[in-house]
């Protein structure tokens, strides 16, 4: 990606072409409609995942979605489509998605950075706090059976 | 033509999904060990060995760089063919694993056909006729 781009939009493509990859090769989801950017839903649940980074570009990243949704892709993940996903494997597969999520956009951000990334912290069914910063943004991307919000916040990059 | 394989992950739910996918990819596994980290397979490696190894980069504990460090200066287990997956793909990562005498390096998101790949690359005559 040129660096003639501000990291900000480099950060946000990186997120767009990083999402779709990882959910159609680890999950069989196919993201079915063009991502845009939107805030949270103003009401009900969501499972959450974050994963704080640092190294070449320091900030965080924060998968969302509805309960049923993130069940499905544990359940997908896990080739448990049958029975379910019991909510200790929900809690893995969602920091897992954090993970890979976090990873595939940083390598497409900066090819030639080096990052550590932390453990991920997931929580399931709460409220979530709109992060602040004027850094960070929610980019919705709808799916067949409900929306992944992935926010990302980037508070400094080399 | 079976093989053995171990695969290190500190999560359950990627080992998991790491053995579902060799065997969507074609493959035919005999015995598959797992551990949660370097440690651990270590450990299980003390008395027994395998085909190809198939471990994570981040893990508790000892991580995947000085679980491979390990192996290349054990005379028994140099030579195991060892394939790293991680969500880093970023190329100084990359290069410095495989300084070590890696046979793989496969970035998450992955498919079954691109593992199955890296490992009859890795493991020869695996998967001859299977793919």
């Amino acid at each position: 990606m040129s660096e003639a781009i501000p990291p900000g939009d480099r950060a946000c493509m990186a997120r767009r072409a990083a999402v779709p990859d990882v959910l159609e090769k680890m999950f069989f989801e196919l993201v079915a409609e063009s991502p845009g950017i939107c805030p949270l839903p103003a009401s009900g649940p969501l499972d959450t995942s974050r994963v704080d980074f640092g190294g070449s570009a320091r900030g965080y990243l924060i998968v969302a979605a509805p309960p049923g949704v993130s069940a499905g892709l544990a359940a997908a993940f896990l080739a448990l489509e049958d029975q379910g996903a019991p909510a200790s494997d929900i809690e893995f597969v969602l920091g897992e998605l954090a993970n890979m999520l976090c990873g595939s956009a940083l390598g497409r951000f900066q090819p030639d950075g080096a990052f550590r990334l932390s453990t991920p912290v997931t929580h399931l069914g709460r409220t979530l706090a709109e992060p602040g910063g004027s850094g960070f943004s929610w980019i919705r991307f709808p799916m067949d059976n409900g929306p992944l919000f992935v926010g990302l916040g980037l508070e400094s990059s080399q | 033509m079976q093989k053995d394989v171990m695969i290190v992950d500190d999560s359950p739910a990627m080992r998991s999904f790491i053995r579902r996918t060799v065997v969507i990819g074609g493959l035919e596994v005999r015995r598959c060990l797992e551990a949660g980290n370097g440690q651990e397979a270590l450990a299980l490696l003390r008395n027994d060995t395998v085909d190809v190894i198939l471990t994570d980069f981040n893990m508790p504990v000892m991580d995947g760089e000085q679980f491979v460090q390990n192996l290349r200066q054990s005379d028994r287990l140099s030579r195991v063919p060892v394939i790293v997956i991680s969500t880093d793909s970023t190329r100084k990562r990359m290069l410095r694993l495989q300084s070590l005498g890696i046979h793989g390096y496969l970035c998450k998101p992955f498919t079954p056909e691109m593992l199955a790949q890296m490992l009859c690359n890795a493991v020869p005559g695996w998967g001859a006729g299977g793919l």
